[in-house]
C-alpha cells in the first residue's frame, strides 16, 4: 500500500477539521490552507491546569484517523502548539511524517 | 523572592557549564520549540493590567495503536498570573508556577462489529475534490460516506497530572506550596450531547453553516496539599495559625460563538478547603471562586480585541477582586 498523496493528506486535513468545526466562519477549501493554528479556536480559554488538554485531544484523533486508513504518524502535538503555524504548513509536516503502519 | 534565588544559585553552575560547552544555544532551541506564551493585555483602573499564561513542555509521542492509548507525558513546566504595573490596583495579584508530570487514556467509542466503510474506500473519497462535496446536498451518498470516514467518532480523553504549585502575589511576598493530584477530561466524554444542550441558545445567534459544532466544556478537577500557609494573609484575615490545609479545586473553560466572530469565553476556577477549622468558616475563606468572562473579537491572526470580566478570589491570598479590562490579546510562540 502506498502513502498518501498530498492531496489526499490535504484533504484529510481539511475534513478532519471541517468535522471537529474548528474552522472560524467563513473559511472554505480555497483558503483553509492560509489560517493558522491560533485562528482555529482549540484550547480556548486555556484550562489553567491543563492548557493544552483540547490539543492533545485532537492530536491522538487524528493519529487515529491516520491508523484508520493504514498509517501511523507522529503525534502532531507540537505542530498544532504552533500558534502562527498555517494549516498548509501543517498538512506538509503530516504528509511528510506519515508512514504505512506494519501489519499487524 | 528566596525561593528565585535559591533556584538561580542551583542552576548557575548549569548555566555556566551550558555556555562552555555550547549547549546554551541548544537549551535555547529547545525553549523556543517547546514552549507558548499566551498574553492578555488591558487596563485596569488607570494602569496596565497582564493575564498571562506560559507553558513549556515535551510529550513524548504515544504508541502505535491510536485507538486505545495510556500513556505518559513528560514533565512540563507552567506559570499562568494576573500582574499589573501598579500592583497596589492588581486586586487579583496571583501567580501560579507548577511542575507537572501525569498521563493520558485515550479511548474511541466504535463498534467493531459494524460493518462500516473500508479503509480503501476512504483513501478513495480522499481524491475527490471537498468543494464538490460540499457543493452538494448533505445527503448526497459521497458526503454521507466522507462523513463516516472523517467525521467526529465519540471519545474520551483523561489526563492527569500530579504537580506541584508555587502560589505567590506578583512580588512573592505572600506564597504557598501546594502538591497535588488531577484529572482534565471535557464534559461530552461523560454525557454525549451536553454541550448541545449548553449551546442551544447561542446557536440563534450565528449563522449555522458558519460554525455547528457545539464545543464541550473542559473540566479540570483536583486535590491539594497546601504547605506554607504561614507566608500568606490566612493568619490576619481568618486568625487561624495553622500552616498547612487539604483543598479540592474544580475548573471549567468552555466558549461560544455569536453573530460572526464574537467569542465568549467563560473561565471558572473554584477551590474548596476540607474539613476547616471555624474560624476559616466564620471569615468565608473555607470556599473561594474566581468567574472571568471574555468577549473577544479578531484583528489579526495573533490578535484581538478583548472586554474581560473577571470577578472572584485566587490563591494564595484569596483577596476579593471585581475588575473589567479592556484590550489586546496576543499571542507567542
Amino acid at each position: 500500500m502506498a502513502k498518501l498523496n498530498e492531496l489526499q493528506v490535504k484533504n484529510l486535513v481539511y475534513w478532519f477539521y471541517v468535522f471537529h468545526g474548528k474552522f472560524p466562519p467563513g473559511t472554505t477549501y480555497d483558503n483553509f490552507e492560509k489560517l493558522t493554528m491560533g485562528n482555529l479556536q482549540v484550547d480556548d480559554p486555556p484550562l489553567p491546569s491543563d492548557p493544552d488538554y483540547e490539543k492533545n485531544k485532537l492530536s491522538l484523533e487524528l493519529q487515529w484517523q491516520f491508523d484508520k486508513l493504514g498509517y501511523k504518524i507522529p503525534s502532531p502535538l507540537d505542530e498544532m502548539k504552533k500558534k502562527t503555524g498555517t494549516l498548509l504548513e501543517f498538512y506538509t509536516w503530516c504528509y511528510q511524517k506519515h508512514e504505512e503502519r506494519p501489519t499487524k | 523572592m528566596r525561593i528565585i534565588l535559591l533556584i538561580l544559585l542551583v542552576l548557575a553552575p548549569g548555566l555556566l557549564w551550558a555556555e562552555e560547552t555550547g549547549t546554551k544555544q541548544n537549551i535555547i532551541n529547545y525553549v523556543g520549540k517547546h514552549s507558548t506564551l499566551h498574553v492578555d493585555a488591558k487596563t485596569l483602573e488607570d494602569t496596565l493590567g497582564l493575564d498571562y499564561k506560559f507553558a513549556l513542555s515535551n510529550i513524548t509521542s504515544p504508541p502505535d495503536d491510536a485507538k486505545n492509548v495510556k500513556y505518559l507525558s513528560d514533565l512540563e513546566l507552567k506559570s499562568s498570573g494576573y500582574v499589573a504595573a501598579e500592583r497596589a490596583k492588581n486586586h487579583l495579584d496571583s501567580t501560579t508556577t507548577s511542575l507537572q508530570f501525569g498521563g493520558k487514556y485515550f479511548k474511541v467509542y466504535e463498534n467493531d462489529s459494524e460493518v462500516g466503510i473500508s479503509p480503501d474506500r476512504c483513501r478513495q473519497l480522499l481524491d475527490l475534490n471537498p468543494k464538490d462535496i460540499q457543493a452538494a446536498a448533505t445527503t448526497s451518498k459521497e458526503y454521507l460516506e466522507i462523513k463516516e470516514c472523517f467525521g467526529q467518532k465519540r471519545t474520551r480523553l483523561i489526563s492527569w497530572d500530579s504537580h506541584v504549585n508555587y502560589e505567590a502575589t506578583q512580588d512573592f511576598k505572600d506564597h504557598d506550596t501546594a502538591l497535588g493530584l488531577g484529572v482534565s477530561l471535557d464534559v461530552d466524554s461523560l454525557i454525549p450531547g451536553f454541550a448541545a444542550v449548553l449551546d442551544y441558545p447561542f446557536s440563534w445567534l450565528r449563522d449555522p453553516r458558519a460554525w455547528s459544532v457545539p464545543e464541550s466544556p473542559r473540566v479540570y478537577v483536583g486535590y491539594d496539599y497546601v504547605a506554607g500557609l504561614k507566608d500568606t494573609n490566612r493568619a490576619a484575615t481568618t486568625g487561624n495559625q495553622d500552616s498547612n490545609m487539604n483543598r479540592a479545586t474544580v475548573q471549567v473553560a468552555w466558549h461560544t460563538l455569536v453573530l460572526d466572530k464574537l467569542t465568549i469565553r467563560l473561565l471558572y476556577q473554584a477551590y474548596w478547603e476540607l474539613n476547616p477549622p471555624q474560624e476559616v468558616k466564620a471569615a468565608n475563606r473555607d470556599f473561594n471562586k474566581l468567574l472571568e468572562v471574555s468577549y473577544s473579537y479578531p484583528t489579526g491572526p495573533k490578535s484581538a480585541f478583548i472586554v474581560k470580566y473577571t470577578r472572584g478570589e485566587l490563591p494564595p491570598d484569596f483577596k476579593k477582586a471585581s475588575e473589567t479590562g479592556i484590550g489586546w490579546s496576543v499571542a507567542f510562540e
